[in-house]
C-alpha cells in the first residue's frame, strides 16, 4: 500500500467494534422497559404483540419445510403438462357417483343383443366375437 | 397445534425417506415395495418420466402376434388370436387373422367366418385403438417402474415396464425393443387385477416383401369434429357431453363418421375418444328417428331410465335411446365406471 495512511475515522470505527465485541451481554434492568413503555404510551405509540416470532423454532422449521416442499411439488406438477391446457377429470365423491347412477337402470344382455355400433366400437378396442356363432 | 405440527413433520420425514436414488444410467430408483394386484415384488427402477415408445405400423415391417382376450365362459379362460401385422412404413398397414384357439381348445385352428369378418372390417381400428398408443398425462395418472432385467420377445431383448394406475383403473405391463423402443408386447389389467387384453409378438421380419397386399382403408368417410358446425359430415343432433369421466381422463379426439342411413333412421356418428394416456373410452352418439324413448319418464330432459349393458373380450359396452337419439359408452374400465359415465350423459 506504500505510504498511504488509513483515514482516522476508519480506525475509530474498528476500535469501537473491538470494544463492543469484548463487552459481555448484559440484561437490561426491568425498570428500563417500564420507563420506555410509559413514554411510548404517552406519545400514543401502542406496542403490539408480534406472534410471528413467538413460534418455537420447531414450528418455524416445519412451516419453512412445508413451504419449500410445496413449491417443489408445484414445480414438478406444473412441468408435467405445462402450457398444454390438458383438462383431467377429477375424482368425485361416492355420493355424486351414486346420484349419476340413480338416473339409469341397466339391463345386462348377451353381446349379440347389443347393436352393431356397440359391437363395432368394442371390436376396435379388443378382439370380440359373437359367442353364439362359435 | 403442537400435535398437528408433529404429525406434519412425521409425514414429511416419511416421504423424504423414499427419496429416489439416481443410478448410473440416469434412471431414478427406489426400493420396491410389494404392490397390490399385478406388480411383482421384485420390481425395481421407479421412473420419474415415462418412456417413449415407437409403434410397428409406422415402420416397414411384418409381425406375427398372439392376442389373448377373456372369454365370457365361467371358466374364465381366454380366446387366442394369431394374427399378422404388415406395414410399409409409409402409413399403409394391414392386419389379418391367421388362426385361432378359442377358449377350451388346445390347438390352433382356422378362424371362424365371424372372426375373419371382424378382422376384415375392424383391422384399421384395431391397430389404431386396440393396439396401445401412449397418450398424455402419463406421469400424473400412472407410476412407471422399469424392470432392471431385459426380457426376450420374439428373440429380441426388451425392456419391461410395469405401470400402475394411480386411480386404480387398471394396471399394465409393456415390453419394448431395447434398441428401437418399438412396443412388442403388452398386458392390460382391469381394476380387479384380471387380464383384459394380452398381446405378444412372436415373429419379426424387418425386411418384408409386400406383394399383392390389400392395405386397410376406413370403412366410412370420417373427419375431425368441429363444434362450430362446419363439418362436411353434418350432425343432426345436439351432442351430449358427459358430466363424469373416470379420474385422470381427458378428451383425446373427436371424429364424425359418415354413417347416415347405415340402418333405418340412423344419422351421422359422433365419436369422442377419452383416455388417461393408456386406457381408452368411446362415447358415441347419433340421431335415430326409428325409435322413441326405450325407458320410462325421468326428471332429466332428453334422458332415459333404461339402458342395455354387455361385456365381451374384456370390453364393457352400454347403449340406450333417449328420444330421437342413440348413445353408446364403450371401454375396458369396470362396469361401475362405464355405467357412471353413461348415466352422466343425461
Amino acid at each position: 500500500m506504500g505510504d498511504l495512511q488509513a483515514p482516522p475515522e476508519l480506525w475509530q470505527g474498528v476500535r469501537t467494534r473491538l470494544i463492543i465485541d469484548k463487552l459481555e451481554t448484559q440484561q437490561a434492568p426491568s425498570e428500563l422497559w417500564d420507563v420506555v413503555h410509559a413514554q411510548l404510551t404517552e406519545e400514543g405509540v401502542t406496542a403490539r404483540t408480534t406472534k410471528m416470532f413467538s413460534l418455537r423454532p420447531m414450528y418455524a422449521a416445519a412451516a419453512a419445510l412445508l413451504i419449500v416442499l410445496g413449491v417443489a411439488f408445484q414445480s414438478d406438477w406444473a412441468s408435467s403438462d405445462a402450457g398444454s391446457g390438458l383438462q383431467l377429470a377429477p375424482a368425485i365423491s361416492a355420493e355424486a357417483r351414486a346420484e349419476f347412477l340413480s338416473r339409469v337402470s341397466f339391463r345386462e344382455v348377451q353381446p349379440h343383443e347389443m347393436s352393431g355400433i356397440s359391437r363395432a366400437l368394442a371390436a376396435s378396442l379388443s378382439v370380440t366375437i359373437n359367442e353364439e356363432n362359435r | 397445534m403442537r400435535w398437528l405440527s408433529l404429525v406434519c413433520i412425521s409425514l414429511l420425514f416419511a416421504a423424504c425417506e423414499e427419496v429416489h436414488k439416481v443410478n448410473a444410467s440416469g434412471v431414478t430408483t427406489q426400493s420396491a415395495t410389494a404392490g397390490g394386484g399385478n406388480i411383482p415384488d421384485t420390481a425395481a427402477g421407479f421412473l420419474s418420466e415415462p418412456p417413449q415408445f415407437t409403434y410397428p405400423e409406422y415402420s416397414n415391417i411384418y409381425l406375427q402376434r398372439e392376442v389373448e382376450v377373456p372369454s365370457n365362459s365361467a371358466a374364465g379362460d381366454f380366446h387366442v388370436f394369431h394374427e399378422a401385422l404388415r406395414a410399409d412404413g409409409q402409413g399403409s398397414f394391414n392386419l389379418e387373422i391367421i388362426e385361432t384357439m378359442m377358449a377350451g381348445d388346445t390347438v390352433f385352428g382356422a378362424p371362424s367366418a365371424d372372426v375373419a369378418i371382424t378382422y376384415q372390417d375392424q383391422q384399421r381400428y384395431m391397430v389404431k385403438y386396440r393396439d396401445i398408443h401412449l397418450g398424455r398425462a402419463l406421469s400424473l395418472n400412472f407410476n412407471w417402474t422399469e424392470d432392471p432385467v431385459l426380457q426376450q420377445i420374439a428373440g429380441v431383448d426388451c425392456v419391461h415396464y410395469i405401470v400402475e394406475s394411480v386411480h386404480g383403473l387398471g394396471d399394465a405391463e409393456f415390453w419394448i425393443d431395447a434398441s428401437s423402443d418399438m412396443l412388442l408386447a403388452y398386458t392390460m389389467f382391469d381394476n380387479a387385477g384380471e387380464v383384459t387384453l394380452k398381446l405378444t409378438t412372436t415373429v419379426i421380419d424387418n425386411t418384408p416383401v409386400h406383394a399383392g397386399v390389400e392395405w386397410s382403408s376406413p370403412l366410412v368417410d370420417e373427419e375431425d369434429y368441429d363444434p362450430d358446425g362446419s363439418n362436411a359430415i353434418a350432425l343432426d343432433i345436439e351432442v351430449s357431453d358427459p358430466l363424469y369421466l373416470p379420474p385422470g381422463f381427458y378428451k383425446k379426439s373427436v371424429r364424425v363418421l359418415n354413417s347416415f342411413g347405415m340402418f333405418q333412421g340412423m344419422g351421422n356418428l359422433h365419436v369422442a375418444l377419452f383416455s388417461d394416456g393408456i386406457h381408452q373410452l368411446f362415447i358415441a352418439q347419433h340421431a335415430d328417428t326409428s325409435v322413441v324413448n326405450n325407458g320410462g319418464t325421468s326428471q332429466f330432459p332428453n334422458s332415459i331410465t333404461l339402458a342395455k349393458f354387455s361385456e365381451t373380450g374384456g370390453i364393457r359396452m352400454v347403449e340406450g335411446n333417449p328420444p330421437l337419439k342413440r348413445l353408446y359408452v364403450v371401454g375396458s374400465m369396470s362396469r361401475d365406471e362405464i355405467h357412471t359415465v353413461f348415466s352422466s350423459l343425461f
